[in-house]
């Protein structure tokens, strides 16, 4: 400790005095309290551990899962935003139908009504 | 070293990595774990709530800087220690504003403030008899302002460089040599007859 530059020499035998007893008074520490700190300082060196094992593990699972999620869902949005006009719609529905169905469809309609009875 | 650190899943260079600075921060814990304790105890007078301080701050570097060069370690800790301090001790302000309270407003209650004075008697009785002048030190320390005593005691008692001392107390190397200045002056005078 570099104190002679800081202090005069009164003021470094007071530091000097003073840092000797308080490092005296660490050693009187009875045997339970040494037990307590010996597993204060298991605990933490367990919670060391705990952040890596979330870095290695936890986030590139996370980051596996939210790829997923996003290929999972991107199927569906555009069945969920569907905002063409309805004619348009109805165009993409009689592209199935034959063509004379539709043009003759009055015709039938007509003899179907025609053909009950009154 | 910690079982619970070692993941099966790991490589033998992994497990070695981890196996290496589990050992230097047990190593590193193990060497101020007393120290930091009886500046806790000195701070808060209650063993119990020093052992806890010290727990907290321990797993605080261990989950924070666990990853950090060792060397940066100590100042980190200290300045971690010393903020768990003034967090106990505004804490303990505001539970005496909050005991005042209530017996200013109902007298015929006992005084709570007194019982918990009295319960903790026994256990400061205790420290005080490791003697005259180590009580004495104790007390000047605990009616130093925060700064000055946080400077003495990473300075004088722990033994921290001023540059370390002030990374742990993010001040100023001149700060820190102000703060000693005016500790030691003080010091030495409370304690004169003690310690001269």
């Amino acid at each position: 400790m570099e104190l002679n530059q800081e202090m005069n020499d009164q003021d470094r035998t007071f530091a000097q005095g003073a840092r000797q007893a308080l490092r005296q008074s660490e050693r009187a520490l009875d045997a339970d309290t040494a037990a307590r700190l010996g597993a204060a300082r298991a605990q933490a060196v367990a919670a060391a551990g705990k952040p890596r094992w979330v870095l290695n593990w936890l986030m590139p699972m996370g980051a596996v899962a939210a790829a997923l999620m996003v290929f999972a869902l991107l199927p569906i949005q555009p069945t969920l935003t569907d905002t063409r006009p309805h004619g348009e719609a109805m165009e993409v529905m009689l592209d199935e139908v034959e063509p004379d169905l539709v043009q003759d469809l009055d015709l039938y309609v007509w003899l179907e009504f025609d053909g009950e009875p009154t | 070293m910690n079982p619970s650190l070692i993941l099966p899943c790991e490589s033998p260079c992994t497990i070695a990595a981890v196996d290496s600075s589990a050992r230097d921060l047990d190593g590193f814990l193990a060497s101020v774990e007393r120290r930091a304790l009886r500046i806790a105890e000195i701070a808060t007078r209650d063993r119990d709530e020093a052992l806890d301080i010290v727990q907290d701050s321990m797993i605080q570097l261990a989950r924070r800087y666990a990853h950090k060069d060792a060397a940066e370690w100590t100042p980190l800790f200290y300045r971690i220690l010393n903020n768990k301090v003034l967090d106990w001790q505004r804490r303990g302000t505001v539970r005496r504003r909050v005991l005042f309270w209530q017996d200013d407003r109902d007298d015929d209650q006992p005084n709570i403030a007194e019982s918990v004075a009295d319960a903790a008697q026994p256990q400061a009785l205790d420290r005080l008899q490791q003697g005259e002048a180590m009580a004495k030190l104790e007390q000047a320390l605990r009616e130093l302002p925060a700064r000055q005593r946080e400077a003495f005691t990473l300075r004088i008692w722990e033994g921290l460089s001023v540059e370390d001392t002030a990374k742990a107390m993010r001040c100023s190397d001149g700060s820190v040599k102000t703060h000693l200045f005016r500790a030691l002056a003080t010091l030495r005078e409370q304690l004169e007859d003690v310690w001269n």
